[in-house]
């Protein structure tokens, strides 16, 4: 039986939907586990692991990764698959987690998968290891762990994260058990419900949004310079600039025009923020839990948009530290041997679905090849009739090696979009035996599947696609007085992809339960084209067209 | 170590055992999966997997659901398409089949999760049956004494095996004690303190009851009328015997002219010619007078027919109805098939006959099923 399971037996955009899990990080059993009942002496095999830990650190340290110091739990399946359905331990309660949980659950009971690797990003960062794993397995989860921590300090969208988030959420969950308590837990959950299914809206890189009133005020400074500099005579607009002593006085003559600020005053995509800021109704809970789901989001944001970089960056190492334990003797022969046995399942290559395990390792790969000049003949070729540099080749150890510096530039400033857009190319494509396919609908209206185009560009294109935006649709809060009546009015940005009508539908109210007030949802009509608004009015969903 | 030593890396164990937040929620969860299946229970309970099912069976009945999930803004289907990976040999070329498409359905339904919810049928019905029960259910006299409940309500001193009654019997001989001045005290217990329980059968009146179910098979009733009108009787038989174990069923299936069938014939009998309505009617009376009188039984006929009947027919289903009230019957419910424009019988039924013992409903469509079901046997207030 295979190992596999989703997210990653999936087709690409459907493992995108998926909500992450944290770190990220987990992959699956190949094969078979034999469990190990280690209990009498998980003393010695602590020492084992111990000894083993310090010269994986050691080992990545010469390979210049840089993590974060790391704690390693040894927990039993149980919390593992808890930890990994919460995606931060000591989460806030909801039932979605709970039907993580018991999918978790019941695969691990079932022998269809389990999670091997679990890690927080967090400083020191902590990670878990299965207590009844093989010693050998855990030393290889152990070297690709290191991989993600290192990955959480450099990457550039992990900095401004915070670090301390578990500690953050355990306290919010805190104070959600005592709204509970007060509010009783049926409202706390409906109104979780509503909230949740908003928690991809937020920014990430606006994680400290000001509250209502120091944000209209920030907007009204912002409408009132605009205004001034629209009623400033010709001459004086740069005044400000150019002549410093004149500041004073040009401020004194202007202030004849009060601006009315729009709110948003521009189209705002984090409608957390928005709503926890101006809902009119909200009580102070509610805020708060907003608060809580919009800041969680910002948090898991840079790990979704680096799946495939971050696996592929603990897989490449993970596999580099463990052949070097080999090397040194640190390991035995028949534990080389299961570590590659597993390394092989967890980079399988699985038809339709992309495992990010495997892209983002051989990427990286292809990225070593190409910068240590280590290409085949047709590679190499191709590269030189695209004009593109190829390098010398290179023979001295990793660690030294151009490719090792260039590499660790790359992980530095990507994202799994850009990632793609500027390093995917056709030898890439060739390695992985990608090709694109689309979905069409026969006769008797039964789908299927025709492979569309094997050429690179089309690849990369759908690639980069896929990725946008994690997957999500874009939109925004437009109005907060739609029609002078507090309506909320929020609008889809068409990028050529629909929105699922059935989801509008169930979403609207959520919006809605928020707000407290009707809320519309403008998006483009697939079928006549044009605008196409869907209106929830607390009662029913209703559809009209705007010119 | 020395990567140790400078707190760069460590391992630890914990007690866990304390940590059940999981289980919690998943609990949550299966709550909310109960409630779904509960709004949902209209087309589960005209579900063709279900009402095919043995009754007996302990089989888990799976009752497949577009999962639990939150909704999300999300883009539609529509726009399918991702990107592949072939193996090295032979990589597929434009215009290909996709490898490995087609085979298991399953995987082309994914993205979004199916969940299939796993009750037996007892805990479906069980939802079913909620407040369903029968109207009107009087004790009747009975001929029969019930021997399988005797009541455990005496008391006497005769000893016999097994049933002591030790708490009586000690305070028994603590007052005998007292009594002959030897104190409170239980000592010397003798024949003269046993006391043993008894039981006696007591006569109860029982709560007899008979179903008389007419299913019209004439030409007009389709199959999906049939259907809908079979899936009712399923529910209905199945209400019956697990609530009401003792309830009586007799089946009768009529075009022109009425049968008394078996069950299994009941749920398979073909269609027939034309329809008389009141052949069935006709008949139920005279079952009941053969062998059902209400006086010693509860009496609860319902036909099922599309109503497509010849207007002095209808006539004489009037009569034979309210032959039927005459006797004391119950209930009598007549289930209407899909709506008619100028369906006579329905409404010569609610014209002509005024009694709260009647009951007329129309089921057009599968989903109606349970709503008649749950309209048909509302238990008294």
């Amino acid at each position: 039986m295979s190992g596999e399971r989703e997210p990653f037996n999936k087709t690409p955009e459907e493992y995108f939907d998926v909500e992450l899990p944290i770190d990220g990080g987990w992959f699956e059993a190949p094969e078979k586990n034999e469990e190990v009942d280690n209990t009498p002496e998980f003393l010695t095999e602590d020492a084992e692991l111990e000894d083993a830990l310090d010269k994986i650190w050691g080992i990545a340290s010469e390979y210049h990764l840089d993590p974060f110091p790391t704690t390693f739990d040894l927990a039993p399946a149980k919390i593992i698959n808890q930890i990994a359905a919460y995606n931060i331990p000591n989460r806030f309660s909801h039932w979605t987690f709970g039907r993580n949980y018991r999918v978790q659950r019941t695969q691990y009971e079932h022998g269809m998968g389990k999670i091997y690797e679990l890690v927080i990003n967090s400083d020191p960062a902590q990670a878990y290891l299965m207590e009844n794993n093989a010693p050998i397995d855990n030393k290889l989860v152990m070297a690709h762990v290191l991989g993600h921590t290192d990955f959480f300090k450099h990457n550039k969208l992990f900095e401004n994260t915070k670090r301390d988030m578990p500690a953050i959420a355990a306290r919010s969950a805190e104070r959600f058990h005592g709204y509970e308590e007060s509010e009783g837990s049926m409202e706390v959950e409906k109104f979780l419900d509503a909230v949740l299914s908003l928690d991809e809206y937020s920014d990430p890189y606006n994680p400290d949004r000001p509250y209502k009133d120091d944000e209209i005020e920030q907007w009204t400074r912002t409408a009132q310079r605009k205004l001034d500099l629209e009623n400033m005579p010709v001459e004086n607009k740069f005044a400000d600039i150019m002549a410093i002593g004149g500041v004073k006085k040009q401020a004194e003559v202007r202030r004849n025009k009060k601006a009315v600020v729009h709110i948003p005053p521009e189209p705002d995509q984090d409608i957390l923020g928005f709503l926890r800021n101006h809902a009119p109704y909200l009580e102070d809970w509610q805020r708060d839990v907003i608060d809580v789901v919009r800041d969680e989001s910002n948090y898991f944001f840079p790990q979704k948009r680096t799946k495939i970089m971050n696996e592929g960056w603990a897989a490449y190492w993970h596999k580099r530290i463990m052949r070097e334990m080999g090397t040194r003797g640190h390991i035995t022969n028949s534990e080389d041997e299961s570590w590659m046995h597993l390394h092989a399942g967890i980079v399988t290559e699985s038809g339709k679905s992309l495992n990010p395990y495997h892209v983002g390792m051989k990427m990286y790969e292809y990225l070593e090849d190409y910068y240590n000049g280590n290409l085949n003949a047709k590679e190499t070729d191709w590269l030189e009739r695209q004009g593109k540099t190829v390098y010398p080749k290179y023979d001295g150890p990793l660690e030294d090696s151009p490719a090792t510096e260039a590499l660790r530039d790359i992980m530095i400033h990507n994202d799994d979009q850009s990632f793609m857009r500027n390093y995917f190319d056709k030898n890439i494509a060739d390695r992985l035996h990608m090709y694109t396919y689309e979905t069409k609908t026969d006769y008797f209206g039964n789908e299927y599947k025709v492979v569309k185009s094997n050429g690179w560009e089309d690849i990369r294109s759908q690639l980069v696609n896929m990725l946008d935006n994690n997957g999500t649709p874009r939109i925004s809060v437009i109005e907060s007085d739609y029609a002078r009546s507090s309506e909320l009015y929020l609008a889809h940005d068409f990028d050529g992809r629909a929105l699922d009508q059935d989801y509008i539908n169930k979403t609207l109210p959520y919006v809605y339960q928020i707000w407290q007030k009707t809320v519309h949802l403008e998006t483009y009509d697939g079928d006549e084209g044009g605008k196409l608004v869907y209106k929830y009015d607390g009662h029913s969903i209703t559809t009209y067209k705007k010119s | 170590m020395e990567n140790f030593e400078k707190g760069l890396v460590s391992i630890s164990r914990r007690d866990w055992s304390f940590d059940r937040r999981g289980e919690r929620d998943e609990s949550r969860h299966n709550e909310k999966v109960k409630e779904a299946i509960r709004d949902n229970l209209d087309n589960i309970v005209s579900d063709g997997d279900i009402i095919t099912a043995d009754p007996n069976t302990r089989k888990k009945v799976k009752v497949p659901m577009k999962s639990l999930e939150l909704p999300k803004f999300k883009f539609g289907d529509g726009e399918g398409g991702g990107i592949g990976f072939g193996d090295g040999e032979g990589d597929p070329q434009p215009g290909d089949q996709m490898p490995g498409d087609g085979d298991g359905e399953a995987g082309d339904q994914a993205g979004e999760e199916y969940y299939e919810a796993e009750f037996t049928l007892d805990e479906i019905q069980q939802m079913v049956f909620e407040d369903m029960g029968l109207p009107r259910l009087r004790p009747k006299e009975s001929a029969e004494i019930d021997s399988e409940n005797p009541e455990w309500n005496d008391v006497r001193k005769k000893r016999s095996t097994n049933n002591l009654d030790l708490a009586r019997t000690v305070m028994n001989n603590i007052m005998r004690n007292a009594g002959d001045g030897r104190g409170v005290v239980m000592k010397d217990i003798e024949e003269q303190d046993y006391r043993v329980r008894s039981w006696e059968y007591e006569p109860q009146p029982e709560n007899n009851a008979v179903v008389i179910a007419m299913m019209d098979i004439s030409g007009s009733m389709s199959e999906q009328k049939k259907y809908m009108a079979r899936a009712f009787s399923w529910w209905t038989v199945n209400f019956l015997r697990s609530q009401y174990p003792k309830v009586e069923l007799v089946f009768v299936a009529h075009d022109t002219e009425a049968y008394e069938v078996s069950e299994q014939q009941f749920f398979s009998r073909g269609a027939g010619g034309g329809t008389k309505c009141s052949s069935a009617n006709v008949m139920a009376l005279d079952i009941m007078d053969d062998r059902f009188p209400a006086d010693r039984y509860n009496v609860y006929p319902i036909h099922f027919s599309d109503g497509d009947n010849w207007g002095d027919d209808n006539k004489k289903c009037i009569d034979a109805v309210e032959g039927m009230m005459e006797r004391d019957i119950s209930q009598y419910a007549y289930v209407q098939l899909q709506e008619r424009s100028s369906s006579g019988l329905i409404n010569e039924y609610k014209n002509k006959i005024k009694d709260e013992r009647m009951k007329t409903c129309v089921i057009n469509d599968k989903s109606e099923v349970l709503d008649a079901l749950k309209y048909v046997f509302s238990p008294d207030e």
